[in-house]
């Protein structure tokens, strides 16, 4: 392995690294905030809006997740709307982890304790009031593991935009592989780096914002 | 040109067909790896020597947040390089089996550390043998809340397939790519496939909750 | 009278939505020389039912302004469900219930009666307070945050305002001390005293109180009696308990009902009920609730 190889090939992963960096974020971005949208219209007590977030909801968990970015990328063309491949990326992941997203609002707000909404009530909150203040708080709480798991998956997934032609991590790991012919090397390198990415970036992350949201439900001390 | 041309649909059918053919089996095999394997996971985890239960989580950990697609690239590239060769078919239901089984462990796991413990007691109480604990009170408490879980990961797992053709197995979506990339139409033939993963969510899931209810009823829990 | 129920008086003025201050304002002027006379919460005939069982059957009972009322009984008599439905906490399923003159789930419209609005709901809801046997204080706040919310975003209290009156309902109950815990860090007793004073920084004319020492350890349930006591004694409030603490009811009552199927099948001045039931029922719960002691 020459030098002048070594320094394309470093260039190339770490291409790659950014690349999935930055199609995770975005995509968690969009699957975050349609989510907590999608979610808090599914326990609307208009019955329209419920409908909607139900066919949102199944349609982007029930079709895989590949089979959108094709859409996406092959069928849209036809529409005459032309996605680059990064938007379809960052779109189609981030949709697609939304649908699971609203899940766990909706899990995480009907989770809460049934007293919560009662004592709202006889305290005569409005409803949006009785949802910002009282409930999507304790909601947030006990939903905050779960996003850790989809902000996971949502790394895990930006590996398929390989298939819409985006060089990014995976991909570049194996064309670092092919060029060499190591592969036990780059995809043993790509595999520690998906690990570290996870463990000591995305799961700190989640634990920080965890603490920082259950004040009040662990005993602490007070001033 | 039309949008929806109904004659594509029934000319993809075949290659479909053919590929829903290879996902599912793909799916069965790799759900059956993942079943066993995760519980040979959950019982080396719950390994009284520390080393060994923290090794097997750690593993377990690494799986969980790696991409398949390249879990399924080191099987299948590093194989040869050191003298194995692996054929696609068994390295991709084989990765999908190890993946998954990262996942069903920790559903064990969860399953079995949430029967209540003073099961566990009455057990000692009632001086029943350790396998008759385990076969005749702890499993069918434990089993049944494992069911939904587990039935998500099946599911998931099906909708995880595609990535198969990464090592050109023709599994149902890649024929829809080839089928659009040979007449230059893909709309008919992948939306067609993300119905069929609809579908078979939705029966998937149907068993899934049967079979919950069933054993619910079964062993009178709830 | 204490300072307390001055403020209160002056509470209506300072409501936020003109509209329904304004409603409020004239329905008081049309009505006020008999409202003092008019009981303040009517229940007509009122139905409730779940699915085929029938847990209140055309209940007809009225209290009146500032009286003091416990309501016992067996469980599952609809003793509990009687103060949810006040609280429009249930729907029921048949009757209408008069709060301070007006329909509470219902409007007059055309001579005709329909469903409320929300809005009408949460106009006659404010004149109701409840303490549940659960506390359900919010638990990402603290003592005094809980008693501010409500005042500041349903009332439209400023915070200053509103940390005032919270921090004189936490003194009321005997826990000027403990403002800034939060709710895991309070006793069950605490956690109850809190919660009144959450409930009473509303100024509610009607209180109810369901169950509200039955969480509690036994000795805990003192210092949460001692609260309802005093507020019974030295403020101008209409209270509806339901309780399983018979001395309690029988000192602090004007008017125990007993509750039994669903039907109140004796009521009385606490002395009268307690002391000689007339009714066979009545005779036997006592009996059975009284031998356990």
């Amino acid at each position: 392995m020459s030098k002048v190889d070594l320094s394309f090939i470093f260039a190339v992963l770490t291409k790659g690294v950014m690349t999935t960096v930055i199609v995770t974020l975005g995509a968690c971005v969009v699957a975050i905030v349609l989510g907590l949208f999608v979610g808090l219209t599914r326990v609307s007590p208009r019955r329209q809006l419920r409908w909607f977030s139900i066919a949102y909801i199944e349609f982007f968990r029930g079709t895989s997740m590949l089979v959108q970015l094709y859409w996406w990328f092959f069928v849209l063309p036809i529409f005459g709307i032309f996605l680059s491949p990064w938007t379809v990326g960052i779109l189609g992941i981030g949709m697609n982890a939304s649908g699971y997203a609203a899940e766990y609002v909706r899990a995480a707000i009907q989770a809460v304790d049934r007293g919560q909404y009662e004592a709202s009530t006889a305290l005569n909150f409005s409803r949006l009031t009785m949802m910002r203040r009282i409930i999507l708080p304790q909601a947030m709480r006990a939903m905050l593991p779960t996003w850790g798991n989809m902000l996971i998956d949502v790394l895990k997934g930006s590996s398929l935009v390989f298939f819409i032609t985006i060089p990014e991590f995976t991909s570049a790991a194996k064309q670092a592989a092919d060029a060499t012919g190591d592969y036990m090397l780059f995809f043993a390198v790509a595999l520690f780096g998906y690990y570290i990415i996870a463990r000591a970036l995305i799961t700190p992350f989640v634990r920080w914002l965890e603490r920082r949201v259950s004040r009040g439900f662990v005993r602490e001390q007070v001033a | 040109m039309k949008i929806w041309d109904w004659s594509y649909v029934w000319e993809a059918f075949p290659y479909l067909y053919q590929g829903a053919i290879v996902t599912i089996e793909a799916t069965l095999l790799g759900f059956a790896i993942a079943l066993i394997l995760g519980l040979v996971f959950a019982m080396i985890r719950q390994s009284p020597n520390r080393y060994v239960s923290t090794t097997m989580a750690e593993i377990v950990e690494f799986i969980r947040s790696t991409p398949l697609l390249l879990q399924l690239f080191f099987v299948y590239f590093v194989g040869p390089q050191i003298g194995i060769f692996i054929p696609a078919w068994t390295a991709g239901v084989g990765v999908l089996g190890i993946h998954y089984a990262a996942y069903c462990s920790e559903v064990f796991r969860g399953g079995i550390e949430n029967v209540d413990g003073g099961q566990w007691e009455a057990c000692t109480a009632l001086n029943l043998s350790r396998t008759r604990t385990w076969r005749t009170i702890i499993l069918p408490q434990a089993i049944p809340p494992m069911v939904p879980a587990l039935g998500n990961y099946f599911i998931g797992m099906f909708k995880d397939t595609p990535v198969l053709a990464a090592i050109s197995i023709f599994e149902m979506l890649q024929q829809a790519k080839n089928f659009g990339g040979n007449n230059y139409r893909y709309i008919e033939a992948i939306t067609m496939c993300g119905f069929f993963y609809y579908v078979f969510s939705l029966v998937a899931s149907a068993i899934v909750q049967s079979v919950r209810v069933w054993l619910n009823r079964r062993y009178h829990l709830q | 009278m204490s300072e307390f129920v001055l403020r209160f008086e002056d509470d209506l003025t300072k409501r936020p939505r003109a509209s329904a201050r304004r409603d409020e304002l004239d329905l008081d002027i049309r009505r006020s020389e008999k409202v003092m006379n008019e009981p303040i919460v009517r229940f007509e005939n009122v139905t409730k039912r779940y699915g085929a069982l029938t847990v209140l059957d055309e209940l007809n009972l009225e209290i009146a302004r500032n009286e003091k009322v416990s309501i016992i009984g067996p469980s599952g008599s609809g003793k509990t469900t009687v103060l949810r439905m006040l609280m429009t906490l249930e729907h029921i399923n048949g009757g209408v219930i008069w709060v301070d003159g007006e329909p509470l789930t219902h409007t007059q419209k055309n001579g005709q009666i329909v469903p409320a609005s929300e809005r009408h709901l949460r106009r006659v809801r404010a004149k109701i307070g409840m303490v549940f046997q659960h506390f359900n204080l919010f638990p990402h706040m603290t003592a005094l945050q809980n008693c501010m919310e409500a005042p500041i975003s349903v009332l439209g209290l400023s915070k200053k305002e509103a940390e005032a009156r919270a921090a004189e309902l936490l003194d009321l109950v005997g826990l000027g001390d403990k403002k800034n815990h939060f709710p895991i860090q309070l006793s069950g007793g605490q956690k109850q005293r809190v919660a009144i004073a959450r409930a009473l920084a509303m100024r509610p004319k009607v209180m109810l109180f369901d169950e509200v020492t039955s969480a509690l350890d036994p000795e805990l349930v003192g210092e949460v009696l001692n609260v309802i006591r005093k507020l019974s004694a030295e403020h101008d409030l209409t209270m509806l308990m339901v309780t399983h603490q018979m001395g309690f009811a029988k000192e602090f009552s004007d008017r125990v009902c007993f509750f039994s199927g669903g039907k109140i099948v004796e009521q009385g001045p606490p002395s009268q009920l307690l002391g000689n039931p007339q009714n066979e029922r009545t005779q036997q719960f006592l009996n059975a609730v009284l031998e356990t002691r």
